[in-house]
């Protein structure tokens, strides 16, 4: 039994909304619930559902696929968005277990990116753009999102754009914790561009680790885009990215660990992304 | 009645658990593994309440979900099946739950009944899993006693037995 006195099933966004400013602190939205239910704290008194309206489902657009918040996880596991979005496919493969993953949403995954969240990272590191509502609407990156430090108070994600990597780009990621379903010690996603199969034009980095907020670095190739790819190139990379990440010793892990790690992930994924992109180099 | 006031009519859900229709009060916080409990499904065992082990799974709607992370106002008009549920008639036992036994799988039998849920569903998607498959499958089904061989041996032979009853060559 949960401390929860009251469960309001939302009929249309702008009730939810209403709802979520009139009871204020006391309330939170549930979509899956997987978080809510084992996590909420004592002061949440009235759950609002917002499972029922209409948010969910997946459509394939010209350059991008757009995905309701709603969506459960284990529904983007589909061959369809392995080809779309395969770094989304690849991250939400090793996300928590099968049976968390039958309820869990999308927008509740992308709502906890602090975790850090598998899905929230790799839609960072692919410039993903969100559509609230709040007291208006607009559309935002993952990016600014969390510069602005995230959601507003009662803000609802209604969906997910994703734009298709393009001709030349190519996605790696990777994640460590425990156990292959565990939440993430470290998970990096990387996209990158290759020119002429030689050198990294361009590189899109992001950094999810438990002990602060995910980052995204964009501008680590222009210290080697003149450089050929080489794995020397590839560990400066990653050893710069991570000498910018902040990190912090907890229970999980110390902080040099950490370090160690996001440098190691880093490494791989942007090794992945750019053999994806179709990066030719020597062993 | 200002909007917060509001709350599900009356708390009274309706639910289908293994072909029985249910009417029932409930009250916000009471989870669906409780009220399962509380209908007399002994089978959904209450293990770490966080969705980490599995214990408390059921299918809703088809899908294996922990009961213990959903809350009985969310399942309002769905079918909920347990193992207690699996059986044919009452009588036969599933071949999941036949391959579980011949297999030795169980060993406290904690874990057993969502193993088993799990197993169901995944042979339903997946009527020929390899390995590395199954144990992806059970993933979320934790097994204190160490068993995960025979588990997955038995998963295995449930598959094959399925294959063997649905081409009909059983005896
Ligand atoms: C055992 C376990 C293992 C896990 N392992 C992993 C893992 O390996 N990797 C990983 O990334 N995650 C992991 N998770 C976290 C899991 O992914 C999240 O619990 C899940 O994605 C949350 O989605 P939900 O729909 O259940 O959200 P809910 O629990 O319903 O909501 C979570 C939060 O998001 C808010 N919210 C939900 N939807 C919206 C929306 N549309 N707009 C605004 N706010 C919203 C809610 O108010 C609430 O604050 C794990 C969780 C568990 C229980
Ligand atoms: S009791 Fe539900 S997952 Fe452990
Ligand atoms: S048989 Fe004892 S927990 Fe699995």
């Amino acid at each position: 039994m949960k401390h929860f006195r009251q469960f309001v099933v939302a009929g249309t966004v702008d009730e939810a909304i209403g709802l979520r400013k009139t009871v204020g602190a006391k309330s939170l939205y549930i979509a899956g619930g997987t978080t809510v239910v084992p996590m909420a704290r004592e002061s949440v008194e009235v759950l609002i559902d917002i499972s029922h309206l209409g948010l969910d489902g997946i459509s394939d657009q010209d350059g991008s696929i757009s995905i309701g918040a709603t969506t459960r996880l284990s529904s983007l596991l589909s061959p369809d968005i392995k080809a779309a979005v395969p770094m989304l496919f690849e991250a939400l493969s090793h996300c928590a277990t099968p049976l968390i993953r039958n309820m869990a949403t999308l927008g509740g995954s992308l709502a906890g990116i602090y975790l850090p969240s598998d899905a929230g990272v790799a839609l960072l590191a692919l410039g993903a753009e969100l559509e609230l509502r709040g007291d208006e609407e607009r559309v935002v990156t993952v990016d600014d999102l969390l510069a602005g430090g995230w959601l507003g108070g009662y803000e609802l994600i209604r969906n997910v754009r994703i734009p298709k990597i393009g001709k030349g780009q190519g996605w790696g990621f990777s994640k460590f914790g425990r156990s292959d379903i565990d939440i993430a010690l470290v998970n990096v996603g990387a996209v990158a561009s290759v020119t002429d199969g030689s050198r990294i034009s361009e590189l899109r980095l992001a950094i999810g680790q438990s002990s602060s907020r995910p980052v995204l670095l964009t501008d680590l190739a222009e210290g080697t885009a003149t450089e050929a790819i080489s794995h020397d190139v590839i560990r400066r990379l990653a050893d710069s990215a991570s000498e910018r990440v902040k990190v912090k010793s907890d229970f999980r892990a110390s902080a040099a660990y950490r370090k160690h790690l996001v440098s190691v992930l880093a490494a791989r994924s942007i090794l992945a992304a750019a053999r994806e992109a179709g990066a030719r180099f020597e062993d | 009645m200002p909007l917060h006031e509001r709350q599900v009519p009356d708390l009274k859900i309706k639910i289908s658990v293994n072909d029985r229709a249910f009417d029932v009060e409930i009250s916000a916080g009471e989870t669906l593994l409780d009220l399962l409990r509380r209908l007399g499904f002994k089978s959904v065992k209450h293990g770490c309440d966080t969705g980490n082990c599995g214990a408390c799974t059921v299918l809703l709607d088809g899908r294996p979900v922990a009961s213990c992370l959903i809350l009985a106002p969310q399942v309002d008009g769905s079918t909920i099946l347990t193992v207690e549920g699996l059986a044919i008639c009452g009588k036969q036992l599933h071949p999941v739950q036949e391959a579980f036994i011949e297999t030795g799988a169980p060993q406290c039998g904690f874990c057993t009944p969502g193993m088993i849920m799990t197993a169901v569903s995944l042979l339903s998607e997946n009527p020929d899993p390899t390995r590395d498959e199954i144990r992806h499958g059970i993933a979320g089904n934790i097994c204190r006693c160490s068993g995960y061989v025979k588990v997955v041996d038995a998963i295995e032979s449930a598959a094959k037995k399925l294959c063997d009853r649905d081409a009909g060559h059983d005896e």
